[in-house]
């Protein structure tokens, strides 16, 4: 059977997407609605002395609301109590939120806004993270330092001594743009005593406790419904909670609705990137190749508040070193305040970012050594039971050498390497000035920990809930948001196998405070994993208590498993089952950012690209891309490929075409999709997309997450490529026609 | 975007009445509208020219030369046989325009009328684009894509029409109508370079709009070739139009004009003097690109540009001749 034969259900909300009946928040009913907009911060850093209102303009027309209209805290929290929701008198990064305005119409709005004019004295700005470290531009605490984790294990100083090749090489990966469909939108309406917030979201239980705080009122009095939501990627996962917090200021104040639906363009200058990293790295081996010490500086520039820097921190630290074995090693990994807009989530999380540094620098090893980049990488990878240099034993059945065999023997690599590097020697493509048309083809591995880690995803403490109808058929109540990843569909097949019931009596819908438990954000591939199988134990609670009514034959036939939860429920049966996830061992309380037993699990891959560059044009086309996965069982075959190929796609973007430029003031230069460029369906070559999940191992069981995942290898794999057509490595993204055709582009410099 | 009053034309003589200052014609509307909504051109009024009968369609043939109204869709100029055989240079380049949405959409004259993609323009910087202390913000900041010619003026953006530059190395000439009735121009002469931001980028006098294109019978060989970031839903980096005029093997005549490096489609006398006379062969051709980059200033960040240059005038040389410009 192969994979693409399996009975697999629709997508749930695949034809009313399709037809365009799935409203997403800027498609519901306008109500009175007014439009809210923001007054946005034009420098870096500073202070604001006043909002001069323009006296030509009516001011009577619309409602104005400053952080001296904020009731409760001026705060948006994620982990640090740092940034306000509106300007408190610091003005810390361009395009930072200074007031808001709302107006019975958008033209109107857009008129109010232009007429305030922020009246500011300017700070001196740092936008490098080194040079913030200096501490002479004070932004956060004493010293710009979010968070250090430290990770140590051996004497790697010591070791380096011993070992007979050392290599040292600096990394640099850059922002990204999330680049959703959908841009950022809320709708807040005011509903008895507190208020009601519809848009597009992943986390819909951090806005309830976001506008409760900032309203200083219950939560109970906040509720929250996520809407179809047009793509996430991480950007909806904090953002969302001041852009709720923002329609909900002005609602209150106006008394009515009020929708704030960003322009592309504001919302590319406004809201998180990924996080740019500068990342050192030097192993020492031994002559045969064994990786004996390492040495790890990564640091992030986290913009001008925290947000959610020290997560994104704690996965890179806790994934410097990749799949490799190491005894000694020493990582040192910061996030560090500067004048840029914060960056935030984005799917990889910090991953991405390490695993570049560690499979390029892989390649520079091998180069030193003089040996084959992929036996040095066989030689290191891990087994079961190795251990990670923050304590983790790698779990059973967890081979990232099958995974590298694997993606070896799908994309023939090793025979096309060898035709590539005969080709390029004798390239029928020649101009008077030499072969132009090089190929290249490279190579990457990548892992991904499934959910928060240990100590996050202990003190969420995620509940869902199974309720049974009259009809016999099962809601599924999570707070876990539709984004376009078939959230909806994967969460439903699992109810349905696990309970054992067809799937169109799973009733499931987008989450909605005021009826389903907080079973955590959307976030961190751990949908299917953790609340799928938090799905599962309550669905197991169910089985039982039919078995008990109706006996053992009744749960295994879907029709008379059907009547039976129809009976209970009609018998006066409460019908409700709960599960709360509990991790099975004591996790360290103390050890917050690198927990010994970080996640349960890890999903691994390899990433294969073969590239065809134009020496004399810079031009540089991905031919080829196979994606190997393991991430434990695949819950659908089909959304599973198709995440694969969107986060192949975003990183053939993150590696060649998306350059974002700051302007003077730190802010996005190309604020536009036509100066920011994405890959188009015309730069992505057919995509392979393989999973590992059809063996007779423990690890199969179960679904381990793979939203993030793919997005982890094409950019060092693209990168490898490059380096054997040209025979220069990029250590630095994207890399830019400008770079191939000389090293005077910007990417020198 | 800003309200404004909308005006359906159905004639020329409507659209010209119509479109009295602080108006703006809407065909297409594949930059227009873009402009709208970030607020960089707010008209008053919009004057639809899309029931314009009179301004859509391709005639004429290789012998006589072809006309295109300015309405006409580049996914019309696609299908266009004549234009496929007789204009490759042309066709080509309208083949790469933006993605088959675009194309379905867009119109010659707004492909022509397209304002420059600079993205201190597009903040609303203006095309001169300066800092409150007079520093110019495209010399001293992110100006990889700007130009490597002319930039001793303060016009640095490059000229956004990537159909100007075969038409103009065709020989292509424009017909306008306005108030003041209609007028033939050359296609290059369509445009100027401001040297402020209350300037226009175009020649065009108020009221006017451009009617049709018309361009001269096929006698040589042309072609078209771009380097690329984005192999769809870009502009080119930079691109070379030729146009050759051949007695015997020798050219006799030559016209070679170049995208992404001026603010104007910049025609290079000194790759069209270096190719006069010659036999097209790679080493001529990368003679005439090596000729055409001889006066390039280039700015900080965008030298890239330059090798470039010579890159896709040695290619598109060779393209036109039939040589492949791989063979040595």
């Amino acid at each position: 059977m192969t994979q693409a034969d399996r009975n697999e259900p629709r997508r749930r909300n695949a034809s009313k997407l399709f037809y365009g009946t799935e409203p997403f928040v800027d498609d519901l009913p306008a109500q009175g609605d007014w439009h809210g907009g923001t007054v946005r911060s034009r420098i870096a850093h500073g202070r604001l002395i006043r909002l001069k209102f323009s006296p030509e303009f009516d001011w009577s027309q619309v409602v104005v609301v400053t952080a001296a209209d904020i009731p409760g805290k001026n705060l948006v929290v994620c982990h640090e109590e740092d940034q306000p929701s509106l300007c408190d008198g610091t003005i810390r990064h361009y395009g930072e939120p200074l007031a808001l305005i709302a107006a019975p119409d958008g033209e109107l709005l857009h008129k109010a806004l232009r007429a305030v004019e922020p009246v500011v004295e300017p700070l001196p700005a740092v936008f490098d993270p080194f040079e913030s470290l200096k501490g002479e531009t004070r932004i956060f605490g004493k010293d710009n330092l979010f968070l250090e984790i430290p990770i140590s294990k051996g004497h790697a100083a010591k070791q380096f001594a011993s070992c007979d090749v050392v290599v040292e090489t600096n990394h640099f990966t850059p922002a990204q743009e999330h680049a959703y469909l959908e841009t950022q939108g809320m709708r807040a309406t005011l509903e008895g005593n507190g208020v009601r917030i519809e848009g597009s979201m992943q986390c819909p239980y951090y806005l309830v406790a976001g506008v409760a705080r900032l309203l200083g009122i219950p939560e109970t009095d906040v509720r929250v419904s996520a809407m179809q939501t047009g793509g996430g990627f991480g950007g909806k996962e904090d953002f969302p909670t001041m852009l709720a917090g923002h329609a909900a200021l002005l609602a209150r104040k106006c008394g009515r609705p009020v929708r704030m639906i960003y322009s592309r363009s504001e919302d590319m200058a406004a809201t998180t990137k990924r996080h740019p990293a500068w990342i050192r790295r030097k192993t020492g081996l031994s002559r045969a190749g064994q990786f004996l010490a390492m040495e790890l500086d990564v640091v992030l520039d986290g913009g001008a508040y925290a947000t959610l820097s020290p997560f994104v921190l704690s996965r890179a630290a806790l994934h410097a070193v990749g799949p490799y074995r190491c005894d000694h090693v020493s990582i040192c990994a910061r996030a560090v305040a500067t004048n840029h807009p914060p960056n935030g989530g984005f799917r990889g999380f910090g991953c991405p970012q390490v695993h570049f540094a560690t499979e390029t620098h892989i390649e520079a090893c091998a180069e030193k050594l003089g040996v084959d980049p992929v036996e040095l990488r066989r030689m290191n990878l891990m087994k079961p039971g190795d251990a990670m240099p923050f304590g983790q034993l790698l779990g059973p059945g967890t081979y990232p050498g099958v995974v590298l065999d694997e993606a070896l023997h799908r994309s023939r690599f090793e025979e096309r390497r060898a035709e590539i590097e005969a080709k390029n020697r004798t390239s029928e493509r020649r101009t008077d000035s030499g072969d132009f048309e090089k190929r290249g083809i490279g190579l990457a591995m990548f892992m991904h920990g499934t959910g928060l880690n240990a100590y996050w995803e202990k003190s969420v403490r995620s509940r869902v809930r199974l309720a049974a109808t009259a009809e016999g058929q099962v809601c599924v109540l999570t707070a876990q948001a539709e984004f376009g990843q078939g959230t909806l569909t994967a969460l439903a097949k699992i109810a349905a196998e696990s309970i054992g019931l067809a799937d169109s009596d799973i009733l499931i819908d987008h989450p909605d405070t005021a009826l389903v438990p907080d079973s955590g954000p959307t976030v961190a591939s751990r949908t299917v994993s953790i609340v799928g199988s938090l799905i599962h134990e309550a669905a197991s609670r169910l089985r039982q208590h039919i078995e008990e009514r109706a006996g053992l034959a009744a749960i295994y036939d879907p029709r008379r498993l059907k009547a039976a939860i129809a009976s209970c429920v009609s018998g006066g049966d409460s019908m409700v089952f709960e599960a709360e996830y509990s991790p099975t061992d004591d996790t360290d309380d103390a050890n917050t950012w690198a927990p010994p037993n970080a996640y349960p699990a890890y999903a691994l891959g390899c990433c294969v690209a073969e590239v065809k560059i134009d020496t004399l044009t810079g031009e540089i086309g991905v031919v080829d891309v196979h994606m190997i996965c393991d991430a434990g069982a695949v819950v659908c075959h089909r959304l599973a490929t198709n995440q694969v190929f969107g986060g192949a796609v975003q990183g053939i973007g993150w590696a060649l075409t998306e350059k974002l430029a700051w302007n003077e003031s730190g802010g996005m230069r190309n604020a536009s999709l036509s100066d920011y460029a994405i890959p188009s369906a015309a730069d992505v070559p057919e995509i392979h997309a393989h999973f590992l999940d059809d063996q007779h191992s423990e690890r199969y069981r179960y679904p381990i997450g793979l939203g993030e995942l793919p997005m982890e290898g094409p950019g060092p794999a693209i990168a490898n490529a490059v380096a054997m057509a040209t025979g220069r490595r990029p250590r630095r993204l994207p890399i830019s026609p400008e770079w191939i055709v000389c090293s005077q582009g910007p990417e020198e410099s | 975007m800003k309200a404004f009053e909308y005006v359906g034309a159905t004639s020329v003589d409507q659209a010209v009445k119509a479109l009295t200052p602080g108006s703006a014609p809407l065909a297409g509307g594949t930059d227009l509208i873009n402009r709208m909504k970030d607020y960089v051109t707010s008209p008053e009024r919009v004057v639809y020219l899309n029931d314009v009968k009179e301004l859509a369609g391709i005639s004429g043939d290789a012998a006589s030369g072809v006309t295109i109204l300015a309405g006409t869709r580049l996914a019309e100029i696609l299908a266009s046989e004549v234009v496929k055989s007789a204009y490759p240079a042309l066709w080509q380049t309208t083949s790469e325009v933006a993605t088959p949405q675009i194309r379905n959409m867009a119109s010659l004259g707004g492909n022509l009328f397209q304002h420059p993609r600079c993205w201190y323009y597009r903040s609303g910087f203006g095309l001169v684009p300066k800092t409150t202390d007079g520093k110019h913000m495209l010399r001293e900041g992110d100006n990889r894509y700007a130009a490597i010619f002319m930039t001793d003026g303060d016009a640095l953006y490059v000229h956004p029409s990537s159909l100007a530059v075969p038409l103009i190395a065709l020989g292509a000439k424009a017909t306008l109508v306005g108030p003041e009735g209609e007028r033939t121009v050359e296609v290059e002469e369509l445009y100027k370079v401001p040297t402020s931001n209350s300037e226009s980028p175009f020649a065009t006098k108020p009221g006017e709009i451009l009617k049709s294109v018309t361009i001269p019978a096929s006698k040589g060989k042309n072609a078209s070739y771009e380097a690329r970031h984005k192999q769809a839903h870009d502009w080119p980096l930079v691109m070379a139009s030729v146009n050759l005029t051949f007695s015997g093997e020798t050219v006799s005549d030559a016209r070679v004009v170049v995208y992404g490096v001026a603010p104007v489609p910049w025609r290079s006398k000194a790759a069209e003097e270096a190719i006069k006379d010659k036999v097209i062969t790679v080493e001529s051709a990368r003679s005439a690109g090596e000729a055409a980059a001889a006066g390039a200033k280039p700015l900080s960040m965008n030298g890239f540009k330059v090798s470039m240059l010579k890159t896709v005038i040695t290619r598109a040389l060779c393209t036109s001749a039939g040589n492949k410009y791989w063979e040595a």
